[in-house]
This record gives structure tokens, C-alpha cells and sequence, in this order.
């Protein structure tokens, strides 16, 4: 029996103007718990300025793999057929290099997130270098609280202590070893 | 397609560098050993709280105390990161830590010793800290993309990790007779658990092959050791320190550190639970999960609550 919290996906601003990025996943019993559980896993350093958290499961991912394999993006014509939903907003997420994750690209409004997908993927200038993609309603996305910036991500500032920079032991080794070993 | 060009593409992706992505075809042999290598290591990270954990209320100032607890407080979040990575593959963290509880799943030897002095603080930092940032710099390179993106930033924490043991090593090096007989002990006890923390030799390393050509791994782990020894050595010799190895020396031909034989005996028991500490940290992690059922519970209701 799977008794597990639900899973939250993770995106982070980290500064102002630079694009949400995925960072991974939490487990919570709500949204606005998984938004404390992703400060705590994501952010105990000076790296986040606002955060998205979105259920995993309202998310679509689709590699270029998996649409190369799909018939309505390879094939010349496409036989949509018309949604009777409203439009909604869905955020685009690429991942655009090898060793990169999926960062935000574009908002666009549609039925479905698939053809939120469709319609990105034949407007994006780039697209062949998408290398994975993710769909994310707008619905779905919790945001963290703009006027909680400082109690959810400033602590993380005075914390110098928690960066290697802070620790001097490569001129100390180098001094060590530039000196005669007394004690030998 | 069938499976044998599929097998053939994916091998093609990956001697291309490219990162597999969850969506991605992938052989079930990747998958079986991503997850088996991403647990045992998410597993690692949270057991390996504990040995440090213990020196938390009893650190020397408020500033080390501090330190130590971010340290912790990284390694529980390094658990996370794994975890996550595993789930992309289908592991459901409720599995994964019902092994970890039950005692089934395995994870690193090097946790299953006790941390006796204030320079074990120093000295797990310094070396099985450095040793774990070779493995982990080698694995962000590996070739499952979201295994490759939590290594990256475990990297970057761990270098902190290392830095703050490396210089309680270097004070209590340079401090008093006492201090520097306490680091000494330190290094002698830690010295050859930090040696098969890289795992058995090459030689008794089934799956290494498959998991170097599919760059899961892109080392293996005897050349990660003889890069640590290669590295740590000149450094403790400098610091006026020795490892408990009276065969080690420097072969000038090999331009490289050997050492003497290590006890592969005493890695199988230690991984197998019968380390000096296993049966404590088992009870310590089955303890914490308990004590925190309270606010699991808290949680749950606050949840419940506010979506009536």
C-alpha cells in the first residue's frame, strides 16, 4: 500500500531576472508544507529568492526521445482535434543542455498541456535543442509568498560559515608546507 | 525497432556523452542498478549523520557547533536529493525507506564506526569527506541526468564538509602534545575504513565493467583510491601526521603511493551489519523515525485542516 506523501517538484528563482529552474522533488501532505520542505532541502544557502512547488503528477514531461517517437510531432500533418476547455496558462520548462536541468522558457495558453507542448514546440526558435521538456499548469504551481522572502530565504545570507570559501586551509596547507617540519 | 537496435542507440547516446533523461528508453539492467546505487547512497547520506551527530552538543565553541550542525543539516539534505533522484526511476521513497528501517538496505562501511574524540569531527570531514567528493565528482559526470544533477550539487556542499574537518585537523595538528596525539588516533582508527569506503578492488568488482561502459561510473574503484592516497598522503606528512600502513611508501618508477594490503574480510562484515556500530545506528535511525511520527502526524493534521 503506498501510504507516502504526495511529491512535489521544485522550482527556484535564485536571483531576480534569472529563470525558475528545476531542482528536484519533496514529499508533504500539502503544498505550503512542501514550500518549507523545499527551503529546507534546496535553499540552506544564499541560492533562492522565490520558490514553485507543483504535484508531480499534474506535470508533463516529455523528452525529445519520446517525440520523436510521437507521431503527432513527426508527422507533416496534424489532425488536432479541438478541445472544448478553456484556455489556461502552461509554463514551458527546456532542458536544453546534456549536463543542465529544465529551466523556464515560456508561458503559453491552451486546452491541455499537450497542446501547450505543441504549440512551444513549434514556436520555439531553438526547439531542436530542447533536449527535454515539462509542462506545468499554472493551476498547479504553489509560489512562495513574495513578502516571506525574508523569512524563507534570508537566513540563509549570515550563514558565511556554510560556504567552502570561509575555511582557509589551501594558503594554510601551502604555508605548512613551505615551512620545515619541527616536529620531526 | 527491436531490442537489439534499441539497446544499440542507447549505447550510441551514451558514448555520444549524452545524459538519459527518466522519459528515456533505458535497459532494465541501468535502471536495476541506478536504483540499487542511488538508494545505497541516499541511505549513506542519512545514516551518516549520526557518527557526527553525536559531537553536536558536545563541540568546542558556539562557531564549531554551528558549523557541525550545517554540516548535518546538509547531509540529511544530500538524503533528499537522492532519494528524489531514485523516485525518477521508479523506487517509491516509502520502499526505499522501509529497507533502510528493516535493516535490508545496505549503505556506506565507513558509518559503522564510533566517532570517540572531537577529532573525529576533524578527521571524518578531511578524509571521508575528500574521499567521498573523488567518488561523487566522478558520478556528477555519470550519465543519468538527474543522478548527474544531484551529484553536482552534493559536490558543491561537500566541499564545505571537507574544508571545515581539514582545518580542525590543521589546529589540532599544530596544537598541543594532547590535541596532536588526539588527531593522530583519529587518523590511525579512520585511516583504513576511508580505504574501502571506495569499495572491493577492481578484481572483485562484478559489475563495474557494465557500469563504466554505460558511464554510470567512468572510474573505477581502485583508481579512485590511489587518487586519494596520492593526494591526502604528502598532506598528512606535512602536517607531521602518519597512517597506519608500515608498507606504504612512494614507488618513484610509478610516480605514485602504494600501499599495504587492506582487509577486504573486515569491508564484507561491516557491509553485511556486522560492523562495531551497525546495530546502534540502525537503532538510532529507527528511533529518530519514531520520535518523529509526532510531527508526521502534526503535519498531517495541519494539512487535513486546512483543506477542509
Amino acid at each position: 500500500m503506498d501510504t507516502q506523501w504526495p511529491r512535489f517538484q521544485v522550482f527556484v528563482q535564485s536571483k531576480s531576472g534569472a529563470p525558475y529552474m528545476d531542482v528536484g522533488s519533496v514529499h508533504a501532505p500539502d503544498a505550503e508544507l512542501a514550500l518549507l520542505n523545499a527551503r529546507d532541502v534546496f535553499a540552506r544557502r544564499p541560492e533562492s529568492i522565490s520558490m514553485w512547488v507543483v504535484p508531480v503528477e499534474a506535470i508533463l514531461w516529455k523528452t525529445s526521445q519520446e517525440l520523436r517517437q510521437d507521431a503527432e510531432f513527426t508527422g507533416d500533418a496534424h489532425t488536432i482535434q479541438p478541445e472544448n476547455t478553456a484556455n489556461q496558462p502552461y509554463h514551458i520548462f527546456c532542458k536544453f543542455k546534456q549536463a543542465g536541468t529544465h529551466e523556464f522558457v515560456t508561458t503559453v495558453e491552451t486546452a491541455s498541456a499537450s497542446a501547450a507542448l505543441r504549440q512551444a514546440y513549434q514556436s520555439l526558435l531553438h526547439r531542436q535543442n530542447a533536449l527535454s521538456w515539462c509542462i506545468i499548469p499554472d493551476q498547479a504551481v504553489t509560489k512562495s509568498d513574495p513578502n516571506e522572502v525574508d523569512s524563507l530565504y534570508a537566513p540563509a545570507l549570515d550563514k558565511t560559515f556554510r560556504m567552502s570559501t570561509d575555511f582557509r586551509t589551501v594558503s594554510a596547507m601551502r604555508a605548512i608546507k613551505s615551512t620545515p617540519n619541527e616536529n620531526e | 525497432m527491436d531490442n537489439e537496435t534499441i539497446l544499440q542507440d542507447f549505447e550510441e547516446r551514451i558514448a555520444r556523452g549524452e545524459k538519459i533523461e527518466p522519459g528515456d528508453w533505458m535497459p532494465d539492467e541501468y535502471r536495476r542498478q541506478l536504483i540499487r546505487m542511488i538508494s545505497q547512497h541516499a541511505h549513506s547520506e542519512i545514516v551518516g549523520q549520526l557518527p557526527e551527530g553525536a559531537w553536536i552538543t558536545r563541540a568546542p565553541s558556539i562557531r564549531r557547533k554551528m558549523i557541525l550542525l550545517a554540516k548535518v543539516q546538509d547531509e540529511a539534505g544530500h538524503g533528499q536529493y537522492l532519494y528524489h533522484a531514485a523516485e525518477t526511476l521508479g523506487a517509491t521513497r516509502e520502499e526505499m525507506l522501509e529497507a533502510l528501517l528493516a535493516g535490508k538496505a545496505k549503505y556506506s562501511n565507513v558509518f559503522n564506526y564510533p566517532t570517540l574524540t572531537w577529532a573525529d569531527v576533524g578527521v571524518i570531514g578531511y578524509l571521508v569527506d575528500f574521499a567521498a567528493i573523488l567518488n561523487q565528482t566522478m558520478l556528477a559526470r555519470c550519465s543519468y541526468g538527474p543522478y548527474a544533477r544531484a551529484m553536482v550539487r552534493i559536490c558543491a556542499e561537500e566541499n564545505f564538509h571537507k574544508k571545515q574537518g581539514q582545518d580542525i585537523v590543521i589546529r589540532l595538528a599544530q596544537g598541543s602534545p594532547y590535541q596532536r596525539a588526539m588527531v593522530q588516533d583519529a587518523i590511525h582508527r579512520w585511516w583504513w575504513p576511508t580505504l574501502m569506503m571506495f569499495g572491493p578492488p577492481d578484481s572483485e568488482s562484478p559489475n563495474t565493467a557494465t557500469l563504466v561502459r554505460w558511464k554510470v561510473k567512468t572510474r573505477t574503484n581502485d583508481e579512485l583510491r590511489q587518487e586519494f592516497i596520492d593526494k591526502i598522503i604528502p598532506e598528512l606528512l606535512a602536517l607531521g601526521l602518519s597512517v597506519p600502513d608500515a608498507e606504504l611508501h612512494y614507488d618513484e618508477r610509478l610516480k605514485r603511493w602504494v600501499h599495504g594490503p587492506i582487509d577486504w574480510e573486515e569491508l564484507r562484515q561491516v557491509i553485511q551489519g556486522d560492523g562495531p556500530c551497525n546495530k546502534e545506528r540502525m537503532e538510532a535511525r529507527i528511533q529518530a523515525h519514531e520520535d518523529g511520527l509526532w510531527v508526521r502526524e502534526a503535519m498531517i493534521a495541519y494539512a487535513q485542516r486546512t483543506q477542509a
